[in-house]
C-alpha cells in the first residue's frame, strides 16, 4: 500500500475515534457553570376558554395559540406586564434554586427523597442530553425540536402532570414520571428510554420534579402578581415571600404524592362478565359515565382545552395505542384518578372492583374478539 | 466521437450516467438529512425501522415528522439506485464465471440486508433491546466475502474495471452502513443517539465522496498523465486538502451536535488551514500551464464553493453563537442547543453543511483528476462492448490495457 494511502487510512481512523471520543460517547455533558435559567417571558395561561376548540393546534404555533385564548373567553397574562420591582424580587428569589449546573431544592425544610443536589445535578446532565431539545432548558416545552412536533412538548412549569397513580390526580409519584420516561408516550414524539439504566431514568425524573417545582413557583408568583385585584391571590407587595410560601406548599404536594397509598394489588381476571360489567359502568350515567366525554367510545369525542391552554381530545378508546400505557394497572389509575390537567375527572366513588371492570372493558375495546358478543354488537354495530 | 487520443470508458456510458444520478439522489438525501439536523428533528418519530411507504399510511402534518420521514424515503431511494449501480458495475466483469458469482453474491447480500431490516422491524417496539438477527448478518458477511474475493481476484488478474467494481461494492456497503447508523441513531437514542447522529453525519460525507469518486471514475479517463512534477505537487496538495476538509467536517458535525467551545475552536482553526491549503492547491494548479486545463473546471468550482462556504460559515456561527442569535436574551441564560431554530438559521446552517459537502466532493474530484492513470487506458474488448451495450466504435479504436491494474 502506498505511504499516502496508509497515512490517509490512519488519519481517517484517528479522526473517527477522536470524533466519537470528543462527542462524549455515553457521558452526559455538563452545563456551563455560569449558565442560569432564563426568566419566563412566555404568556401565562390563567384560565382556558370554556368553548370547545374547532380542532388541534399546529406544530410550532404554541405561543400564537396561547395568545389567541383571550379572544375565545380565556385569560392569559404577559410576564412583561409585571412591575419591574416585583419581577426583580422574584428573579432574585429564584436564584435559591441554583443553576442548571448546580440545581438545588434545599430550603427551609427537609427535602423529599431523591431530590438531593447531587442527584439533581446528575439528572440535569442527563436531561441536557436526552430531554432539553424538546422540553427546553427550563422545562418550558419550547426546545428547538418542539417547533416541529405535535402534540406540543410538555411544559413542566405548570406543575401539572397527566399520568398519575396516586388516585387523586394531583402530583405524580416519582415512579410515575420514571414510567413515562421508560415507556415514552405512544402517538407522540416522546421516545422510550427503557434501555437507560433505571437509576439514570430516576435521576431524570428527579430533575423534572425540580424543574416543575421551580417553574410552578415562578408561574404562581407571576400569576398572582399579574392578577392581583382581579380575583387572584394577593401577594401583598412581597413576591419573594409569596414565592417562598408557594415553594413550601408545592414541595408538600410532592411529598404527599410520594407517600400516597400503594396501588391496588394484581387485577381480578378479565373475564366476559367483568368486561360486560365494565361496559355497563362505562355507558351508564351516574356510574363511571365515561361515554359522556368518550362519545361513541372516543370516536366522536369533542375537542377541549387542557390546563396548558393547548387542545386535547378524549381518547379514541377503540384505537390500541394509549399515551398513558395499556397495562391493566395503568388503565386502572387513569380511571381512578382521572387525567386532571386534561379535564378527565377522578372516580373516587367507584369500588376497586368497578374500576377494574371498566379497565378490563377499556383494554378490550380495540379488539372486537375480546368483547362478549352482545357488547361487541353495541361497540362495533 | 472518440479518437485514438481519447482513452476508452472503463464501463459503458449508461453506468456513468447512473453513477451521476446516484450522486444527485444522494445529494437530495443529504439536503434532507441536514434539514433534520438543522431543525433538530432526528427524534421526531421514535419508531424505527419503518417500511418505505410508512409515511403514506401514517401521514402527519408535523414538519419535523415529515422532514424526518422524507429523509428515510430518500435513504431507501439511494439504497435502490446504488444497488443498481453496484450490480451494473459487476455486470461489466469480463470473466463470465466471476461475473455470475459476483452478481449472485450481490443479490444474496441485498436479500440478506432486507431480511436484516425485516427482523428489526419485528422488534421495533420502543424499549425493546435489539437482538441482532445472526443468520441475516452471517449471510450478509458471507456474501460480502465472496464478492470481495472475486473482486480482489479481478484486481490480481488485472481485469478491466476491477477497481471500479470494488469501489461499487464499497459504495453499496457504505450506504447500507449509513442507513443503519441513521436507524440506530433512533432505535438506540437513549444509549448512543446523539453521538451516533454525529457519526451518521460524518459518515454521510464519506459515502458521498465514494459515490462522487464512482461518478468521476466511471467517466472517460483523461487522455494523458500530467508531467511528473506537477502531478506530485498537485497530488500532495489535493490529498492534504481532502484530509483537512474531512477533519473540518468532523468538527462541523460536532459543532452541530455538541456545540461546546472546544469543537467551535477546532472548527474555526481548521477552517483557516483548509482555506490556505485550497489556495495552495489552486495556485499550484492554475499557475502551471500544463496542469491548468486539467484542474480549471473543478478548480473554479472549488474556489467558488470555498468563498461561499466561508461566508455561510460566518453567518451560521453568528446565527447560532453571535449576538443576533440571542435575540435580546441575556447571555447568561443562553445555551445555543436550547434555542428554537428560525427558518433563516436552519437555511443558513443547512446551506453551510451542504456547501461543505460540495467542497469536499470537489476536492476529491480534483484529487482523482490529477492522479496518475493506471495503465493509461486501453481498448475495450469486443465481447465487453457487445455485452454491455457500449458504443463499439470508440472502443475498437483503442488498444487494450489493464485499467485499474
Amino acid at each position: 500500500m502506498p505511504v499516502a494511502a496508509r497515512i490517509r487510512g490512519s488519519l481517517s481512523g484517528a479522526v473517527a475515534a477522536l470524533a466519537v471520543g470528543l462527542s462524549g460517547c455515553g457521558k452526559p455533558p455538563p452545563y456551563p457553570p455560569d449558565l442560569v435559567f432564563p426568566a419566563r417571558d412566555d404568556r401565562l395561561v390563567i384560565r382556558v376558554p370554556t368553548v370547545a376548540p374547532a380542532g388541534y393546534g399546529d406544530p410550532g404555533r404554541l405561543d400564537a395559540e396561547l395568545a389567541a385564548l383571550d379572544a375565545l373567553g380565556g385569560k392569559t397574562a404577559d410576564p412583561a406586564a409585571a412591575p419591574a420591582a416585583h419581577r426583580a424580587a422574584l428573579d432574585a428569589y429564584l436564584t435559591a434554586f441554583g443553576t442548571p449546573a448546580a440545581p438545588t431544592l434545599a430550603g427551609d425544610g427537609p427535602l423529599p427523597p431523591g431530590l438531593i443536589p447531587e442527584r439533581l445535578a446528575e439528572g440535569g446532565r442527563l436531561y441536557r442530553r436526552h430531554c432539553l431539545q424538546c422540553h427546553g432548558l427550563g422545562g418550558d416545552g419550547r426546545g428547538p425540536t418542539s417547533l416541529g412536533i405535535y402534540p406540543h412538548a410538555r411544559d413542566f412549569r405548570r406543575g401539572a402532570f397527566k399520568f398519575v397513580s396516586t388516585g387523586d390526580g394531583g402530583k405524580p409519584r416519582a415512579a410515575d414520571l420514571a414510567r413515562t420516561i421508560r415507556d415514552g408516550l405512544p402517538g407522540s414524539a416522546m421516545p422510550a428510554f427503557a434501555l437507560l439504566p433505571e437509576d439514570q431514568r430516576e435521576a431524570m425524573a428527579a430533575f423534572v420534579v425540580y424543574l416543575s417545582v421551580r417553574g410552578q413557583v415562578e408561574f404562581q408568583t407571576l400569576a398572582a402578581t399579574l392578577t392581583e385585584g382581579d380575583g387572584g391571590p394577593s401577594i401583598e407587595g412581597e413576591p419573594a415571600e409569596f414565592a417562598r410560601q408557594r415553594r413550601g406548599v408545592i414541595l408538600r404536594d410532592w411529598e404527599r404524592a410520594a407517600a400516597a397509598p400503594p396501588a391496588p394489588a394484581a387485577p381480578p381476571p378479565a373475564d366476559e362478565a367483568a368486561v360486560r360489567r365494565g361496559y355497563e359502568l362505562f355507558t351508564t350515567k351516574g356510574a363511571a359515565d365515561c361515554a359522556t366525554c368518550h362519545e361513541d367510545f372516543g370516536r366522536m369525542a369533542t375537542y377541549r382545552y387542557d390546563v396548558w391552554g393547548t387542545v386535547v381530545r378524549p381518547a379514541d378508546l377503540t384505537a390500541p395505542a394509549r399515551k398513558g400505557g395499556d397495562r391493566p394497572e395503568e388503565v386502572f389509575h387513569r380511571i381512578r384518578g382521572g387525567i386532571q390537567p386534561a379535564g378527565m375527572p377522578a372516580h373516587p366513588a367507584l369500588t376497586d372492583t368497578q374500576v377494574w371492570d371498566v379497565a378490563h372493558f377499556v383494554r378490550a375495546l380495540p379488539f372486537p374478539r375480546d368483547l362478549p358478543p352482545d357488547v361487541r354488537a353495541k361497540v362495533y354495530p | 466521437m472518440t479518437t485514438a487520443t481519447q482513452p476508452a470508458r472503463p464501463v459503458p456510458r449508461r453506468l456513468h450516467a447512473w453513477a451521476g444520478l446516484t450522486v444527485l439522489v444522494t445529494l437530495v438525501l443529504l439536503v434532507l438529512g441536514q434539514l433534520v439536523t438543522s431543525f433538530r428533528a432526528g427524534m421526531a418519530d421514535p419508531i424505527w425501522p419503518t417500511e418505505p411507504w410508512y409515511l403514506l399510511n401514517n401521514y402527519r402534518l408535523d414538519p419535523g415528522y415529515l422532514i424526518e420521514h422524507t429523509h428515510r424515503i430518500a435513504g431507501f431511494a439511494v439504497g435502490a439506485v446504488v444497488s443498481v449501480l453496484a450490480l451494473g458495475l459487476w455486470w461489466t466483469e469480463p470473466r463470465k464465471a466471476a461475473r455470475w458469482v459476483g452478481l449472485l453474491a450481490l443479490v444474496v447480500l441485498l436479500g440478506a440486508f432486507g431480511e436484516f431490516h425485516r427482523a428489526l422491524m419485528a422488534q421495533r417496539d420502543p424499549g425493546v433491546a435489539v437482538r441482532v438477527p445472526d443468520r441475516a448478518v452471517g449471510t450478509m458477511l458471507a456474501a460480502l466475502g465472496v464478492v470481495l474475493a472475486v473482486g480482489v481476484s479481478g484486481m490480481v488478474a488485472g481485469t478491466r474495471g476491477a477497481g471500479l467494481r470494488l469501489l461499487g461494492i464499497a459504495g453499496l456497503v457504505a450506504v447500507m452502513v449509513q442507513g443503519l447508523f441513521g436507524g440506530f441513531r433512533v432505535k438506540l437514542n437513549e444509549l448512543v443517539g446523539t453521538d451516533l447522529a454525529a457519526v451518521h453525519g460524518v459518515f454521510g460525507q464519506v459515502v458521498f465522496c465514494i459515490l462522487v469518486a464512482l461518478a468521476v471514475l466511471t467517466g472517460r479517463p483523461t487522455p494523458a498523465d500530467l508531467p511528473a512534477p506537477a502531478r506530485r505537487t498537485l497530488g500532495r496538495w489535493s490529498l492534504a486538502l481532502v484530509g483537512l476538509l474531512f477533519v473540518q467536517l468532523v468538527w462541523g458535525a460536532l459543532v452541530r451536535h455538541a456545540p461546546d467551545s472546544l469543537n467551535q475552536r477546532l472548527h474555526l482553526l481548521t477552517a483557516f488551514l483548509a482555506v490556505a491549503t485550497a489556495v495552495g492547491l489552486l495556485r499550484a494548479g492554475f499557475a502551471d500551464p500544463g496542469a491548468r486545463p486539467r484542474v480549471a473546471a473543478v478548480g473554479w468550482v472549488l474556489g467558488v464553493l470555498i468563498v461561499l462556504q466561508v461566508t455561510l460559515g460566518v453567518e451560521a456561527w453568528m446565527g447560532k453563537f453571535g449576538d443576533e442569535a440571542r435575540r435580546g436574551k441575556p447571555a447568561a441564560s443562553y445555551l445555543a442547543e436550547a434555542q428554537p431554530v428560525t427558518e433563516r438559521q436552519a437555511a443558513t446552517r443547512t446551506a453551510h453543511a451542504l456547501t461543505g459537502t460540495g467542497v469536499l466532493a470537489a476536492a476529491v474530484a480534483l484529487a482523482l483528476r490529477v492522479r496518475p492513470r493506471a495503465g493509461g487506458g486501453g481498448r475495450v474488448s469486443d465481447e465487453f462492448t457487445a455485452r454491455a451495450g457500449a458504443d463499439p466504435a470508440p472502443a475498437l479504436a483503442l488498444t487494450t490495457a489493464g485499467e485499474g491494474r
